[in-house]
């Protein structure tokens, strides 16, 4: 078993580097501050959810409601835009870790199954969202300093955003390695019968997976208002769904019991690289990839993906 | 002696009405090893459960290092000082051997967080205890299972606990493994730590226990020093056998007409295998006969079952049918080749819960009930009334949900769904077990019927009595090998007695 | 044929009356027959697809490519009987025009089935490949475009009445009978309802559950085909991007409101059917009373919420 994770592992990095080399040698302008500036930034709210999504999947939950999370989120921050980077800020990825403790209280508390219970959160979030945004995009105020975050970049290069996702991709990395709150998180994923019977607190660490889960969705739907200039209440639809293949990809089971942090955000840059190379590819005029043909092409990566995650299995398993 | 370091005093605990503990007692003394034995329901299991912490007592008290204690939940008994090996695996198979030892008590640094470094030495302190010899930073589920048992176990002792609870710890361990095994609970015998060994495998408890308590039906009765006593006197403790209660025990409805002489062989297995415990079985089955298989827990009877019905792959062996090699792969080819197979564990493998009565039973018979995939309800009726008459199934009407019946009558329907294909060959496992008296002797005339008519059984039971007035022949198991083989007419219950306590030696071969 | 009537369903019931009452002394306009005909019209797709997904859950999966298989079969009709084939053979040209995109959709769900029950792939993965890519497949089909077009005898499938009321929603009650018959009497709904119920036990009793998930892939897939065709016709447009969106959660709440237990081994149609009724017309309440889209929204959120609660009340 531990086969399979260190390898479903090491395979995202391998692909990711084989792309990214593939890129740099093919298109003119793939390695340009811009290409990877805008790479970055564009992704970098993909990879903050996928984040959120890794640690509830270790647990063997699922969280639908990201998408519709974030985009309340990005309505809320950019409703308080006038007040600045300060008061929004902290404002969206609170309405992102309530949206989370509604989840963690269905699940943890009441016990519903995490499909049931996010697919309601995700519908309410959405609700809300239309209704503070009066069903409308909700432009920011230009003139406060909150677009500083998604329009910023350092030394022209690396998008501000992408530098508050690393840390808080390190945060979740050094949760799940060295503390035992991550530790549990894994355990309940694995044997949540043993992981209480050893007297771990099991509840905490559920609650404390479905709040960050709705804290990054938060943070993405800021990134989202802040980079584009606007709260968006209906954006976000799949977003949840290309968190979960990100996941998968990145080699963490959806059964739950291991994972890797870093590999899911290999996984979520990925996909994303994998729509930037077509990009590039019709921009050469060598093919005329519509953007039709991209979700096409998505659907069949996730599909070798678990292919090949199926036939490592397959020696693992018994019957 | 001195202070106990536990005492438990009539305890009782029930489920639901049921009771499972009626007047439990144990008493442990500091740096002692002490086994506790008792037949399947006799209330081990519940009795641990209560002291570590996952079940609360309904009366009775706790003593533990002379104070009363109320402990409830799994992490207050840990605190207290007692660990526990389960016996279902209770680790994460798919976290790695270090993570597993430490997993809930990990070494921190300075900074608050986990310390792997010191958490690899003391994964490697305790491997060296037990002569291990692995890769600690592998997944625990990638080792065999008695890998997997003896890090469990090394993860309990290295818990400074003063009490160390194992349930059944060498299920898995070969005879080197639990060598070692022994070696460690010496150890910390030495060093104060007492050790509740519960085990169905009598030979080990008088190898390295000093104590015993015995219970039955929910109550201790009766607690000794091992030295004192021989095996049979613990048998027959554990069954509530003497030979008054023999003779005054009723009968069972097994027993039948004298023995078909050369029947032909309906199912002939000869060294079968699996990867699943099996070991060697070598089994015959006649038309009209009744096979029993004797042998404690663990001896590998329902694996025995599961190889031949096709649940799990042969390794070894092969399986005749009219003499005939068969490949049996699947249930459903079972099935097909005229077997059925009553599963001991009704609730995972047995009923469909939502599903009526009528649906449950007819479950195996659709096939031959419907005409182009449309059941025809008509017969089915029918068919379930007279089987609801003949096995006495108390429903409210056949379209009740089989949840909602006792586990009696959910039996009845279980069995009737194996009746109902009118096999050649029937596996009963347990078909009596968690049923009341009554129901218990109409299954067993039931079965009767059926040898009567000509269908041959294999008949795994834990009760005597069945299985020495019902069977032609009695196969005894153990450790996953057929040992001797016992043919009515004439077999008491001594003989069986002996013969399940005797190693493979003994005995005629099967 | 019901014996007794299930609790789960009288409680639907029972609050489908009290909307239905609720509506009819506040709602202006609400029995007349437009205002019915725009209601029966939009259930009755989110119905069909409901259908086929109580049977996958009933299995104890989960199939969240039906939005993008009714897509790819909407995208496929009238590429058909637009064709230059289909135009001079009309008769052939409108029968392929329906029966190709059902075969394609079924195939879809070999393709979801085979994933699933023989690759051991869990459910929500299989079926999320088609959810990913299948909506790029009709856009591709169609090269994005929206494709109208005015074929009266296709249509008729979406704006046809019969008795006054539209087609589909005959079609969605028939398929609701037909398939409650299925369920409960023959074998494959029996198996079916076993494989869910306890799989282990469905195996021992010789159950063939490899085909069994196969084949229920395969209807559910089949019905979101169906339900793409209607759609289609109902707008005599074709959008790839917008047929089904989010289809899969409707459909999912509507079988869970309606009684299907995610775990497994309970398919009620009728259920699925009032549920989707039920989603519908509270919906439909809260507009027309002047309630905004969004609390709408939260509103279905909470009663999707409740109606899980409820069910594992009773089920511990």
């Amino acid at each position: 078993m531990q086969r399979l994770s260190s390898q479903g592992h090491a395979a995202v990095w391998v692909a990711l580097i084989v792309l990214i080399l593939f890129g740099v040698l093919r298109y003119d302008n793939f390695a340009s501050a811009y290409n990877l500036s805008s790479f970055l930034g564009y992704n970098s709210m993909f990879v903050v959810i996928s984040v959120g999504m890794c640690l509830v999947i270790m647990t063997g939950g699922i969280d639908l409601s990201v998408g519709t999370v974030a985009a309340l989120a990005s309505v809320v921050a950019a409703l308080l835009s006038p007040m600045g980077l300060v008061v929004a800020l902290p404002a969206g990825v609170a309405a992102g870790l309530a949206a989370g403790a509604l989840n963690a209280g269905m699940i943890a508390g009441l016990r519903l199954p995490p499909f049931m219970a996010t697919l309601a959160t995700m519908l309410a979030a959405k609700g809300g969202a239309l209704r503070l945004s009066n069903n409308r995009t909700v432009p920011v105020d230009w003139s406060s300093n909150f677009t500083w975050l998604g329009m910023n970049k350092v030394a022209n290069l690396l998008p501000w955003t992408i530098l508050v996702v690393l840390v808080v991709v390190v945060v979740a990395w050094v949760i799940i390695a060295r503390t035992s709150l991550g530790r549990t998180v894994l355990a309940i994923g694995g044997n949540a019968e043993a992981a209480h019977l050893m007297g771990l607190k099991t509840r905490r660490a559920e609650v404390f997976v479905y709040v960050f889960s709705g804290g990054c969705a938060g943070l993405a739907g800021v990134f989202l208002a802040s980079g584009y200039g606007a709260g968006q209440p209906l954006e976000g639809a799949g977003w949840e769904l290309a968190a979960i293949a990100a996941v998968v990809v990145g080699g963490t089971l959806l059964t739950g019991g291991m994972g890797s942090v870093p590999a899911t955000v290999a996984g979520a840059l990925l996909f994303g690289l994998v729509f930037n190379l077509l990009n590039f590819e019709n921009g050469r005029g060598t093919i005329s990839l519509s953007a039709n043909w991209q979700s096409v092409i998505r659907g069949l990566f996730l599909l070798i993906v678990i292919l090949l995650q199926a036939r490592l299995a397959r020696p693992a398993a018994r019957t | 002696m001195d202070d106990p370091l536990l005492q438990m005093s009539a305890i009782t605990k029930s489920f639901g009405g049921i009771p499972a503990l009626q007047d439990a007692m144990l008493t442990i003394a500091p740096g002692e090893v002490h086994s506790i034995v008792g037949q399947n329901g006799a209330g081990k299991s519940t009795l641990i459960k209560i002291l570590t912490g996952v079940y609360r007592r309904d009366s009775g008290t706790v003593c533990w290092q002379g104070r009363d204690v109320d402990l409830r939940s799994p992490r207050e008994a840990q605190e207290a000082g007692i660990a526990t090996i389960y016996q279902e695996l209770t680790l994460v198979p798919q976290r790695t051997v270090i993570e597993n030892i430490v997993l809930g008590y990990e070494p921190r640094t300075r900074l608050g967080l986990i310390d792997w470094r010191v958490a690899e030495a003391r994964t490697r302190t305790v491997l060296d205890r037990f002569g291990i010899d692995l890769d600690p930073h592998r997944a625990l589920g990638s080792y065999p299972t008695a890998i997997q048992q003896l890090v469990a176990i090394g993860r309990a002792a290295s818990m400074d606990a003063k009490l160390l609870i194992m349930d059944e710890p060498t299920s898995s361990l070969d005879e080197r493994e639990v060598e070692v095994l022994f070696g460690v609970i010496r150890q910390l015998k030495a060093q104060g730590t007492s050790v509740i060994y519960v085990s169905h495998l009598l030979d080990e408890i008088f190898e390295i226990c000093d104590v015993v308590t015995i219970l039955r039906d929910g109550r201790t009765v009766g607690a000794a020093r091992i030295a004192e006593l021989t095996k049979l006197d613990l048998i027959a403790g554990m069954l509530g056998r003497s030979a008054e209660e023999i003779r005054k025990a009723g009968m069972t409805e097994l027993a039948g007409s004298p023995r078909r002489e050369g029947g032909a062989a309906v199912l002939k297995a000869t060294g079968l295998s699996t990867d699943r415990r099996l070991r060697k079985l070598d089994l015959t089955l006649r038309a009209g006969e009744i096979v029993g298989l004797a042998g404690l827990l663990g001896s590998g009877r329902t694996e025995a079952a599961r190889a031949i019905f096709g649940m799990d792959r042969l390794s070894g062996g092969q399986i005749l049918i009219d003499g005939v090699p068969a490949a049996i792969t699947s249930p459903r080819a079972a099935i097909a080749a005229g077997l059925a197979f009553l599963s001991e564990d009704r609730k995972t493998e047995g009923i469909i819960p939502d599903l009526s009565v009528r649906e449950n039973l007819t479950l195996a018979l659709l096939p031959r009930l419907s005409r182009m995939g449309v059941v025809d309800t008509t017969r089915e009726r029918t068919i379930v009334a007279g089987f609801i008459k003949a096995l006495g199934i108390k429903a409210a009407h056949m379209d009740q949900p089989i949840r909602e019946l006792s586990g009696g009558n959910q039996q009845k329907v279980l069995l009737g769904r194996w009746l109902a294909i009118e096999p050649r060959l029937l596996i009963l496992d347990e078909p009596t077990r968690g049923v009341d008296v009554g129901a218990k002797r109409e299954i067993q005339a039931i079965i009767r019927e059926r040898v009567e008519q000509g269908c041959a059984v294999l008949l795994i039971s834990s009760e005597f009595e069945e299985l020495i007035e019902g069977a032609n022949d009695i196969v005894v198991m153990q450790e996953g090998r057929s040992i001797s083989r016992l043919s009515n007419p004439g077999v008491t219950e001594d003989q069986l007695i002996h013969a399940m306590a005797a190693g493979p030696s003994a005995g005629g071969a099967a | 044929m019901i014996r007794r009537l299930d609790p789960r369903l009288a409680g639907l019931l029972v609050a489908l009356g009290v909307l239905i009452a609720l509506n009819l002394a506040m709602t202006p306009n609400f029995l007349n027959m437009q205002t019915l005909a725009v209601n029966v019209s939009q259930v009755a797709t989110i119905a069909i697809v409901a259908l086929g997904m109580t049977l996958v859950i009933a299995s104890g999966g989960i199939d969240l490519s039906v939005g993008s298989v009714m897509a790819v079969a909407g995208a496929l009709a009238p590429i058909i009987f637009l064709s230059d084939w289909a135009l001079a053979n009309p008769g052939a040209g409108l029968a392929a025009s329906i029966v190709v995109p059902l075969l394609v959709a079924a195939l879809c769900g070999v393709f979801n089935g085979v994933l699933i029950a023989i690759l051991g792939v869990q459910p929500i993965i299989a079926t999320l490949i088609f959810f990913i890519s299948g909506r790029g497949v009709a856009q591709v089909l169609t090269n994005g475009n929206l494709q109208t077009f005015t074929n009266p005898s296709f249509t008729w499938l979406g704006t046809g009445r019969v008795l006054s009321l539209p087609v589909q929603g005959w079609i969605a009650l028939i398929l609701t009978i037909g398939l409650a018959l299925v369920v409960r009497r023959t074998i494959y709904g029996r198996y079916l309802l076993s494989v869910g119920g306890n799989e282990r036990a469905a195996v021992l009793s010789g159950v063939p559950v490899a085909r069994i998930k196969i084949a229920t892939y395969v209807i559910a897939a089949t019905l979101a085909g169906l339900a793409g065709l209607i759609v289609v016709a109902i707008n005599s447009a074709s959008d790839a991007a917008r047929i089904g969106q989010l289809m899969e959660l409707d459909a999912i709440a509507a079988a869970v409101v309606g009684g299907a237990a995610l775990s497994g081994g309970r398919a009620p149609m009728v259920g699925t059917l009032l549920g989707a009724v039920f989603i519908q017309l509270m919906g439909y309440t809260l507009i027309a009373n002047g309630v905004s889209d969004e609390m709408t929204l939260i509103v279905t959120a909470a009663i999707i919420a409740i109606a899980v609660w409820l069910q594992r009340g009773r089920r511990q």
